[in-house]
């Protein structure tokens, strides 16, 4: 290993994880070398957690400042950059309050994290053409059972348990008043029965709404590959002899909203 | 590799393009010569950010500043990065393309600091081939800047500017004098920011940077949160005096004021250049 190789990592192991300060450093002026290299640890954790507050800023608004920032300093401590971009970091955090979620707050704070992740998600995702009804209408009819589609880039879905869209709706109003607003009490946290949730960005504004189970679960098997046919053999078992027209008109909503691509 | 010898001509004054400005810009077309961009901000899929470097690239030039490149890690250059960052020079036609002469982390980790080298031959025989190999791999010239720092490594065998220099004429590179960097690690390791400036070779000069620190009395701290201050609009004007008009840029990245503010700030660049050159720069 070379000197300046093995320098590098003895910095970096100290400002990921601290301990004995690497030797390589020197300074015979003031401040001392530790406090120095301080700067550069500081300055780590400080810029990781800004980042967070910006992807997260609905819930570093409903936490407030303080909360935050331990939340924050304690999922870096686990959660070294690997990207090139902030704006690519803290995919993790919505797993991270879930699994030391213990009631309905911390629940709704895991709901909130994973809904903002998919947000920031769509806002800088590929733009494309969706398929729109247009295309498909000048298909032959033989064509439509073998229909295939994938997700526009940046297309989100996810299932919340809680109150957690209302409560970001709170954070946002609050922000959209005044920037550095916090702790935002908006509503009380609740545990809710599942709500599915569709995000995609068809032009530059991202735009989310709920989706009606069975719709959630007709788009989820569309998204993973079913042909139109596969759809509607799928529905056949709950809607009967409605399927085709219930598939026929959700595939016509998803094209008018831009949600899909053909394959 | 083009061999002209000579930087292109000066782009004039400069700020560091902010989302929080995209709005006024596209209305009301400030006195702004030119715009930096921070180049990992727009290597993404598409949305608000390629849209607005779009309209503002129709009537700016502009110029993409980096800070992931990590020419001097020992880590292997990430080439997709770089691919990405050719491919977006590609659409936005940037009139050079920047980073510094740091490193931000290695073995797959970016600590998203721009972390100094010790300034030795190593470093020297370690950086130089990559410099080269990424300016191939974009098919342009690099421009690396000098960070400011708060330590210096027992090992280093040169100053800063006999690094920085060396490393120009090995590769053929640009240097981005950050004037505010060289006043912050003046300060913070002690030497003559002057020797800092007049230790660079002005044929390799090819753009200013200027910004705001928080001075703590023993030591700086670059923070790039504050207006210029005035040891650095002196250090500037010689800055000018020695190397004749460069295109300059004001950095802000934090406590963003409004545009005009940024703008007047401006003029107080233009007017410093028009007195320490003696003609309107
Ligand atoms: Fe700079």
């Amino acid at each position: 290993m070379s000197d300046l190789e093995d320098l590098q990592r003895i910095a970096q192991r100290h400002l990921l994880e601290g301990g004995p300060l690497p030797g390589a450093l020197g300074t015979a002026l003031s401040p001392p070398v530790e406090e120095r290299w301080g700067i550069y640890c500081e300055g780590y954790v400080l810029r990781l957690v800004a980042s967070l507050a910006t992807t997260y800023d609905g819930l570093a608004a409903r936490l407030g400042r303080e909360d935050f920032d331990r939340l924050a300093r304690a999922f870096i401590a686990g959660h070294p950059s690997r990207f090139r971009s902030l704006r690519d970091y803290g995919a993790e955090l919505a797993a991270f309050l879930r699994a030391r979620a213990n009631d309905a707050e911390t629940r709704l704070q895991a709901d909130l994290a994973a809904f903002e992740w998919h947000l920031a998600s769509a806002f800088d995702a590929a733009d494309v053409t969706a398929a729109g009804i247009g295309e498909l209408a000048a298909l032959a009819p033989e064509a439509w059972p073998s229909l295939r589609f994938r997700a526009v880039p940046g297309l989100g879905r996810l299932c919340t348990t809680t109150n957690a869209v209302a409560a970001w709706r709170a954070a946002r109003a609050a922000l959209e008043a005044d920037p550095a607003a916090g702790p935002v009490p908006g509503p009380p946290a609740t545990d809710t029965d599942p709500v599915e949730w569709l995000i995609i960005r068809p032009a530059l504004e991202t735009r989310f709404r709920s989706l009606p189970d069975d719709e959630a679960e007709a788009l989820d098997r569309v998204l993973s590959g079913a042909t139109f046919a596969e759809l509607g053999e799928a529905l056949a078992a709950r809607h009967g002899e409605n399927a085709a027209l219930a598939a026929a008109t959700w595939l016509k909503g998803w094209l008018t909203e831009g949600v899909l691509l053909r394959v | 590799m083009p061999a002209a010898p000579s930087p292109p001509r000066p782009l004039g004054f400069g700020v560091g393009l902010r989302p929080a400005h995209y709005a006024a810009i596209l209305e009301s077309a400030p006195a702004v010569d030119w715009f930096e961009v921070i180049t990992e901000n727009y290597l993404v899929g598409g949305g608000r950010p390629l849209h607005f470097l779009d309209a503002i690239r129709a009537r700016y030039p502009i110029v993409m500043h980096g800070v992931s490149l990590s020419i001097g890690s020992t880590a292997p250059l990430d080439l997709d990065y770089i691919e990405g960052v050719r491919n977006l020079a590609a659409r936005c036609e940037p009139e050079w393309v920047s980073d510094h002469l740091c490193w931000t982390g290695t073995d797959g980790i970016n600590l998203h600091d721009l972390l100094p080298l010790p300034y030795t031959e190593e470093a020297l025989a370690h950086v130089a081939p990559r410099v080269a190999e990424v300016q191939d791999r974009l098919g342009r010239r690099l421009v690396l800047e000098n960070v400011s720092s708060y330590i210096s490594y027992t090992a280093s065998a040169m100053t800063e500017w006999e690094f920085l220099a060396e490393l120009a004429r090995r590769t053929d590179c640009r240097l981005l004098l950050d004037v505010n960097n060289v006043y912050v690690s003046s300060r913070n390791h002690g030497f003559d920011p002057r020797a800092f400036i007049d230790g660079i070779p002005t044929e390799r000069v090819q753009q200013f940077h200027l910004a705001g620190h928080l001075d703590l009395g023993s030591h700086v701290i670059d923070t790039h949160d504050a207006p210029v201050c005035e040891a650095v609009w002196d250090l500037y004007a010689h800055a000018l005096r020695r190397h004749g008009p460069v295109s300059t840029l004001l950095e802000r990245d934090d406590h963003i004021p409004p545009l005009e503010e940024l703008v007047a700030e401006l003029d107080r660049a233009r007017a410093t250049a028009t007195a320490a050159l003696g003609v309107a720069a």
